[in-house]
């Protein structure tokens, strides 16, 4: 006999076949804790302008400033310690994907349940809109926002949200519309359930996995998105650079051969992107019943 | 009588994550000119993997691992993939369940049937043309001059399914897989597919193995029943007498659940249970959690009886004296 | 097939008219650009002339009415900043954009498909998985990162290409083109390459998938049991039944590709629409950010409609449908 096992432990059990996508799920889990403790493991707080001197900008790899201690990755055109800008940044970075993403699950989940229960006119307009939003790429509209908003965080995870919340808004609306029309929630409407009730406690559960899938890419789209506005300059002010806004920062003196004030913000970013895509591919290969064999 | 094809102990095995399936475990027949064999039994009875291995056509992770397949004397078990499909469409041929599904929405019935002539003989455009002329008037449509310049979706679901006959026509094949062939449709052209089916098959002495769940179609057609459980063979034997006397619970159980056989306002008897799971098989016989003469001897395999030009795989086969109680 | 293309060039109507109103309002309710265009030293009767000049006292409904008129007429007003007729600032622009665009677009789809069909033709094969890696690289890599990688090593590592600039170009027409001189593609190869990657681990993964799903249909069975040669199963069968998604998906990709233009012109200086809109953005050039969007919702509605177009003439069953 098979052991009867809890939805989550064989799931669990299932990711873990992959290798790859646990080493990837450790990456994220470790990228996460250093950048949610990096004031406690950095060498340098790298906002103190007072401990920053301009006399060890730009070093190289290994350069012992005037801090005392050896800048391992180098500094940057400021002169801060990059290590701890990168570790700085990456918790930014991670702050504005992790809080735009929510907030656009959220708001997209609700459009698309809204759309899909209370259906007539209201549907037909609401997934117009999204359709057509759709057509048009995230980049630009995050990029039109972030222009007319101005600086700042609220600023750019509204540009975010605003640019992603479609996605969520589709992929609810279609899971949605589809477990509307079973049985079972034909039954549950007709029980004395209120239908908010019925839309909260029957359709979303259904809902999640497709949603948990757009999640994790959208969370990585929207640190990636962030690093192009911030590295087109229009993303956060230079006071808190994120990773994306270090690499910008970096970019003119690349071609004078100091590439590390560029490259290794940029490695840290891919690394985070990439290894949150192949939890995310390995999420939605098991949700996908039709690869299941 | 001249055999065409026969199939010895043939194992088609599939190597899963879960384990391995045996989807055809042992299967034995023979089809002789112009003969038309049923092959019935519940879905995921392997009796399409049984058809699909004929034709050398088992999907990944699928691999025929034993047994032996002699289409027209070849030996076809162990051949090279090209000259696998150099018999594919000559030699034997195959139609499938949905032709909505078969037929490429794309392309025009001609170009579809002309790949298919070129695919096993060189002739002029206007000769292959002729030929495809020929063979869909031969199966029934009307006007075939203008038709074959038309789409799939322009024909309905019947003639779309008499297209992919004709196609399998094409090279006067020796032997047709038919996979539920008229599942599909509707049953008044269920009827006429079958009767012109029955003609073709007399006229052009190609043999047919009629693949089906549905024990009444195959029947009305086969001269012989080939019944499938488990990827086992359970029972053979001429239509007639095993439609008349079933020696295997399994097969009684698919007569009694037939509406024509059960008198009117009599309900129709089902077999209790659902086909197992090739993954989780019982030991000994396949069919015993759901059969009603289930007893001790039934955790062995049975093995296989022959008698009178029939054969059956149970360890107490109805309508012998003493066996039924 | 006039109905169904009539049809199509309604809705195609509607949705520019959304379009505008959305982008119209989008951009005019937020930010002042009075502040930008006019010099704070400026006396009140410059600023009021200058208000007055750019029609910015009058009620929002009509300025956007004004705003359509001019629009449908071809007028999309003057830049503030350039202070010319932003059509021709546009148009000088655009031809430096497209061939950037073309160019990767149809590299990447050429590419992409062959390289997918393969992955998805022999998914287990290593050639495959690397296929595949490639794709998930090319996915998950901010587009800005491969254009700085690309600079770092072929441009001052290398020193092969340069890194940035249109280079030598040829005029055509009265238009200037880069790709027709050795020296301009030479310029054009780093951006394009930049650009064609994201769209080509797209276009694997469409191809790829694609095939997996139309191997294992009853098509392409029925085929291999009628003994038709695999070659022509791929080139027949397969290609044209993928042919469906891969348009689509090119079709968008074309305008997508665009909007990402924006992000690779800027880093190899390429002069282009999408510099050119960066640049306005940053000043609050609103003439210039609203023909720009404008211009490229037509452009997407234009694509939309090829693709549909095209859509017909590959299947016969829409054919029929809008006959």
């Amino acid at each position: 006999m098979i052991e009867q096992q809890s939805p989550l432990r064989q799931f669990w059990s299932e990711f873990q076949e992959n290798r790859l996508a646990v080493l990837a799920l450790f990456v994220v889990i470790v990228l996460a804790l250093l950048a949610f403790f990096a004031p406690y493991v950095v060498p340098q707080n790298p906002y103190d302008l007072e401990n920053l001197s301009l006399l060890d900008a730009r070093r190289p790899p290994g350069f012992v400033g005037s801090g005392g201690y050896s800048h391992l990755l180098g500094t940057d055109p400021q002169g801060r310690d990059l290590l701890s800008a990168i570790l700085y940044g990456l918790r930014i970075s991670i702050l504005i994907g992790l809080a735009a993403g929510v907030v656009a699950l959220a708001l997209g989940t609700s459009v698309g349940i809204a759309a899909a229960y209370v259906g007539g006119r209201v549907e037909t307009v609401l997934m117009r809109i999204i359709d057509l939003q759709l057509s048009f790429p995230a980049i630009l509209l995050a990029l039109v926002l972030v222009a007319l908003l101005g600086q700042g965080k609220g600023q750019l995870i509204t540009a975010l949200v605003a640019a992603q919340y479609a996605y969520f808004a589709r992929t609810a609306y279609g899971a949605a519309k589809g477990e509307r029309r079973k049985d079972y929630i034909e039954a549950a409407l007709a029980t004395p359930l209120s239908g908010r009730q019925v839309a909260f406690r029957h359709i979303l559960p259904n809902c999640l996995p497709p949603l948990i899938v757009v999640a994790t890419v959208q969370i990585a789209n929207a640190i990636s998105l962030e690093a192009t506005l911030s590295f087109l300059g229009l993303g956060l002010p230079v006071t808190e650079p994120s990773l994306g806004m270090l690499i910008s920062n970096g970019f003119p003196y690349m071609m004078s051969g100091r590439y590390w004030i560029s490259v290794y913000p940029g490695i840290a970013l891919i690394i985070l992107i990439v290894a949150i895509n192949m939890v995310g591919d390995q999420i939605r290969d098991q949700f996908n019943p039709r690869l299941r064999k | 009588m001249t055999a065409v094809l026969e199939v010895r102990d043939l194992r088609t095995e599939f190597n899963t994550r879960a384990g391995v399936i045996r989807a055809v475990d042992g299967v034995s027949f023979t089809l002789n000119r112009g003969e038309i064999l049923g092959l019935v039994g519940e879905s995921g009875s392997g009796k399409s993997v049984t058809g699909f291995s004929l034709l050398g056509l088992v999907d990944q992770p699928g691999r025929i691992s034993g047994g032996s397949i002699r289409l027209n004397g070849t030996e076809l078990v162990g051949l090279p993939e090209s000259e696998l499909r150099d018999r594919r469409g000559r030699e034997i041929a195959m139609i499938f369940q949905d032709p909505i599904a078969t037929l490429n929405p794309l392309l025009t019935i001609r170009k579809q049937m002309m790949m298919a002539v070129a695919a096993h003989s060189r002739m002029t455009a206007k000769a292959a043309e002729a030929r495809c002329i020929e063979v869909l008037q031969r199966v029934g449509i009307p006007d075939p001059v203008a038709r074959i310049k038309g789409y799939p979706h322009e024909f309905s679901g019947g003639m779309r399914q008499r297209v992919a006959i004709a196609i399998a026509l094409l090279h006067d094949p020796a032997v047709i897989v038919a996979d539920e062939p008229t599942t599909a449709l509707d049953v008044s052209i269920q009827a006429q597919i079958l009767h012109e089916m029955r003609s073709l098959a007399a006229e052009t002495g190609t043999a047919m193995i009629w693949i089906s769940h549905d024990l009444a179609t195959v029947s009305s057609l086969a001269k012989r029943l080939l019944v499938m459980y488990a990827g086992k063979v359970v029972e053979e034997g001429a239509t007639a007498t095993v439609l008349r006397d079933p020696r295997h619970p399994y097969t009684r159980g698919l007569i009694t659940s037939l509406p024509a056989i059960a008198s009117p306002g009599e309900d129709l008897l089902q077999i209790p249970g659902t086909t197992p799971s090739f993954l989780s098989l019982p030991p000994g016989c396949p069919f015993a959690p759901r059969c009603d003469f289930v007893e001790s001897s039934c955790e062995k395999m049975p093995e296989i009886t022959l008698e009178n030009e029939r054969m059956w795989r149970c360890h107490h086969p109805l309508g012998l004296s003493g066996a039924e109680r | 097939m006039l109905g169904f293309v009539i049809q199509r060039l309604l809705q195609a109507a509607v949705v520019m008219a959304v379009m505008s109103a959305v982008v119209f309002v989008g951009v005019y309710a937020i930010g002042n650009p009075i502040e930008i265009i006019i010099p704070p030293e400026a006396t009140q009767e410059i600023r009021e002339a200058t208000i007055k000049r750019f029609g910015l006292d009058l009620p929002l409904w009509e300025q956007y009415f004004i705003f359509v008129t001019n629009l449908l007429q071809g007028d999309f007003g003057r830049s503030f900043i350039y202070n010319v007729p932003v059509l021709e600032l546009i148009a000088g622009r655009l031809p430096a954009t497209l061939e950037l665009v073309l160019i990767s677009v149809v590299t990447a789809t050429l590419l992409g498909v062959g390289l997918g069909v393969y992955a998805g033709y022999r998914p287990d094969s290593w050639i495959a998985r690397g296929i595949m890696a490639i794709s998930v690289l090319g996915f998950s890599v901010p587009s800005f990162w491969v254009g700085l990688i690309l600079i770092l090593i072929f441009a001052v590592n290398l020193g092969w290409l340069p890194a940035g600039g249109r280079g030598e170009v040829v005029s055509i027409l009265g238009v200037n083109w880069s790709f027709l001189t050795p020296d301009g593609l030479s310029h054009i190869f780093l951006p394009a390459l930049n650009l064609a990657f994201f769209k080509l681990a797209m276009m694997i993964r469409l191809a790829r998938a694609g095939t997996r799903e139309i191997m294992l249909t009853d098509t392409i069975k029925f085929a291999r049991a009628a003994g038709i040669p695999e070659r022509q199963i791929l080139l027949q069968h397969l290609l044209k039944l993928i042919s469906i998604p891969i348009i689509t998906v090119f079709g968008l990709e074309l305008g997508s590709t665009l909007a990402f233009a924006v992000v690779t012109e800027t880093i190899f200086s390429w002069p282009g629409v999408g510099k050119l809109i960066i640049d306005s953005i940053t000043v609050l050039d609103r003439p210039v950010m609203v023909a720009y969007l404008i211009l490229t919702a037509l452009l997407f509605v234009l694509i939309n409609l090829t693709v549909d177009l095209v859509f017909a003439v590959i299947d016969p069953r829409i054919r029929a449908r809008g006959a």
